[in-house]
């Protein structure tokens, strides 16, 4: 370094400051700062290397000139190099950071302090300039500061999410518009509060809130969905993460918090397992409709198959004399060996066909009834007769089967009872509740009577045979039910089915009492005059 | 001698007329309407039928109680029996019961005929 002595200072204190060669080496060594004195005038006096690599100027280029050439245009023409200057007289040092030129026109991020010197009689007699470069601190400054602010405006700006930062007590830190909107609370009313505020309060009564801090300090997240109350009371069903912040010492220093609104997203759900429910349930209900119609015909189909069993059995029956007998007649014929046929033995045959063919005819009949009233064509013709009459006909007719059967028919009272009816269908109800007082009647007295009272015929079967069992009693009204202890009973089970058809077609009801092994009464009560439908 | 075949049949039409042509075949029938009926003429005879012609379908006793009841009394349980029914599963039937001869209603009457002459002639 060489002692630079200004020609424009007199003898002075600052030219020997400058001048002092030990003091001046220190000054000149220093590389990361600008070490210069200024005259009171502001004038450059003295140059290190650390203001030259700092400020781009030689000593020569630089001593002698004012040292507003460092300073901006505007700095200048404001007189702020003056201010300085005035301040550190006034004040005896001044500081500052701000921008600065270079020789080369850049501008750098400065710190400066202006230290006053005097004399020993504290005669101001210049200034001592310390120039830092600080453009890169500067630099990393405004870096870090536009991150920040970029984080924060996107933190602040996101809309849809609710994002919160606690503190490691819980209490809100930071709020954003998202939080805002889906909780409704300003940042102003919540930061500071306890975060509990967002939870129902049987959550917060089973400490939800602390279980979720601890989880997220202890594994760094908890995780959760479920119900979160906004400032107006109404619930959401919320999606929400919480992520403990650590700092470099590892210990919690905050948490943030983001919350989703997702009560549309939950509602559809709930919805959709709903109808999936609901469309379980369907087809399980379906299914058990389709199982029990199956039941029912299978049921159908078995109870189809019996009849048909029981009807072949039934029509074989007739059938047996009558081709036996007809055999029997042509063997006797082939032999025509007339001995062999007496008078009494020719008649029984020509009885026992006959007979065997009205059997015949009495089923075929009985299917026809069946299928007519399936297809709804039971159509009755009305006339008016004696019902008394027509029951004692009928025991007239029947006498030899009554005979057969082992019990007897007493018809209890003669007098008239005239109405309106199907005589040949009130014939069939007769008939169809004698054969079956005589099939069931257990050999025993079977009484009959036909009344009127209020407008109605009566007619009543009472017997003192097997009885149905009470289980039953409705059943044999149904096409081809027979009751259970009937099987070595012939029977095709239509008839108690035709007679409630025809009797209902009448406007009349049948019903019946019966006790196990002490009898059965059939009533069957007819409007007198015709119905109509 | 004429050899006696016991009917045991609930029908009055196909009982009589059971009896009516086995008689003109020449045999002694001896007919009742139900097994109970059947059992006890076997058990007050003094001679034993050469055949038992037996329906399956009756009221008090059953062509099936009547097997089982004859095959237990050592007197007549060798007796010839022919099971007579209109079930369409009669052989099985008869099978199952222990019959060792069954007749289909509507019958031959030739099928009858050969049965009888087969046990009774």
């Amino acid at each position: 370094m060489e002692n630079q002595k200004d020609k424009k200072t007199d003898e002075s204190l600052l030219g020997k400051i400058a001048a002092e060669e030990k003091f001046g080496m220190l000054i000149d060594s220093v590389k990361d700062y600008g070490i210069f004195l200024i005259d009171l005038t502001g004038h450059i006096v003295s140059w290190n290397t650390g203001a030259e690599r700092i400020n781009g100027y030689t000593a020569n280029e630089v001593i002698g000139k004012h040292f507003s050439i460092f300073y901006l245009p505007d700095d200048v023409a404001r007189k702020h190099p003056e201010f300085e200057l005035k301040t550190a007289a006034k004040d005896g040092r001044y500081e500052e950071e701000g921008w600065r030129l270079r020789k080369n026109g850049t501008k750098f991020w400065a710190n400066v302090v202006i230290n006053a010197m005097r004399d020993k009689n504290d005669n101001l007699v210049g200034f001592a300039k310390v120039t830092r470069d600080l453009s890169e601190r500067k630099a990393a400054e405004e870096r870090l500061r536009e991150s920040e602010e970029r984080t924060r405006k996107m933190f602040e700006g996101v809309k849809d999410y609710a994002m919160i930062l606690l503190n490691p007590d819980g209490t809100v830190a930071s709020w954003n518009e998202g939080a805002r909107r889906i909780k409704g609370y300003e940042p102003n009313e919540i930061i500071g509060k306890y975060f509990s505020i967002f939870y129902p309060p049987m959550d917060v009564q089973m400490g939800k809130c602390e279980y979720e801090l601890r989880e997220a300090s202890e594994t760094g997240r908890f995780e959760d969905e479920g119900w979160r109350v906004r400032k107006d009371g109404t619930k959401f069903w919320a999606s929400v993460l919480i992520t403990a912040i650590r700092g470099d010492n590892g210990k919690v220093i905050g948490f943030t918090k983001v919350t989703r609104d997702i009560t549309d997203k939950k509602r559809a759900e709930d919805l959709l397992k709903m109808a999936y429910a609901n469309l379980e349930k369907r087809v399980e209900e379906r299914t058990q409709q389709l199982i029990e119609t199956n039941r029912q015909l299978q049921e159908a189909v078995r109870v189809r198959d019996e009849f048909l069993s029981i009807a072949s059995h039934e029509l074989r029956t007739p059938l047996t004399p009558l081709k036996m007998q007809i055999q029997s007649l042509l063997k006797i014929v082939q032999r025509s060996a007339n001995t062999d046929l007496n008078e009494s033995r020719v008649k029984r045959m020509a009885e026992t066909c006959e007979k065997s063919i009205s059997r015949l005819n009495n089923l075929l009949e009985n299917l026809l009834d069946v299928s007519r009233i399936n297809l709804g064509k039971l159509v009755l013709s009305y006339e008016t007769f004696d019902l008394v009459d027509l029951c004692k006909n009928i025991l007239d007719r029947y006498e030899n089967e009554i005979m057969a059967s082992g019990s007897t028919v007493q018809l209890e009272n003669q007098k008239s009872v005239i109405g309106s009816f199907d005589q040949l269908r009130i014939e069939q109800v007769f008939l169809n509740l004698l054969m079956n007082a005589l099939k069931y009647g257990a050999r025993k007295p079977i009484s009959v009577k036909v009344y009127t009272e209020d407008e109605f015929a009566y007619i009543v079967f009472i017997d003192k045979g097997i009885g149905i069992p009470k289980g039953e009693q409705t059943r044999i009204f149904q096409r081809f039910e027979r009751i259970e202890s009937s099987t070595n009973i012939g029977g095709l089970g239509l008839g108690l089915f035709i007679t409630q058809q025809i009797v209902d077609a009448h406007g009349g009801k049948i019903t019946v009492e019966s006790e196990m092994a002490e009898g059965t009464t059939f009533t069957v009560k007819l409007p007198l005059t015709r119905f109509n439908h | 001698m004429a050899k006696t075949i016991l009917v045991i049949e609930d029908d009055l039409e196909i009982r009589q007329t059971l009896v009516d042509v086995l008689n003109d075949e020449g045999y002694d029938v001896v007919a009742s309407e139900n097994g109970q009926r059947g059992l006890e003429i076997l058990q007050t005879s003094d001679e034993l039928p050469c055949l038992i012609i037996v329906d399956w379908m009756m009221p008090v006793m059953d062509g099936d109680s009547f097997r089982r009841e004859q095959m237990r009394d050592q007197r007549f349980s060798k007796v010839p029996t022919v099971l007579f029914s209109a079930n369409g599963r009669v052989s099985q039937k008869a099978n199952d019961a222990g019959y060792s001869e069954y007749l289909k209603k509507p019958i031959d009457l030739e099928q009858l005929f050969e049965l009888a002459v087969r046990y009774c002639k």
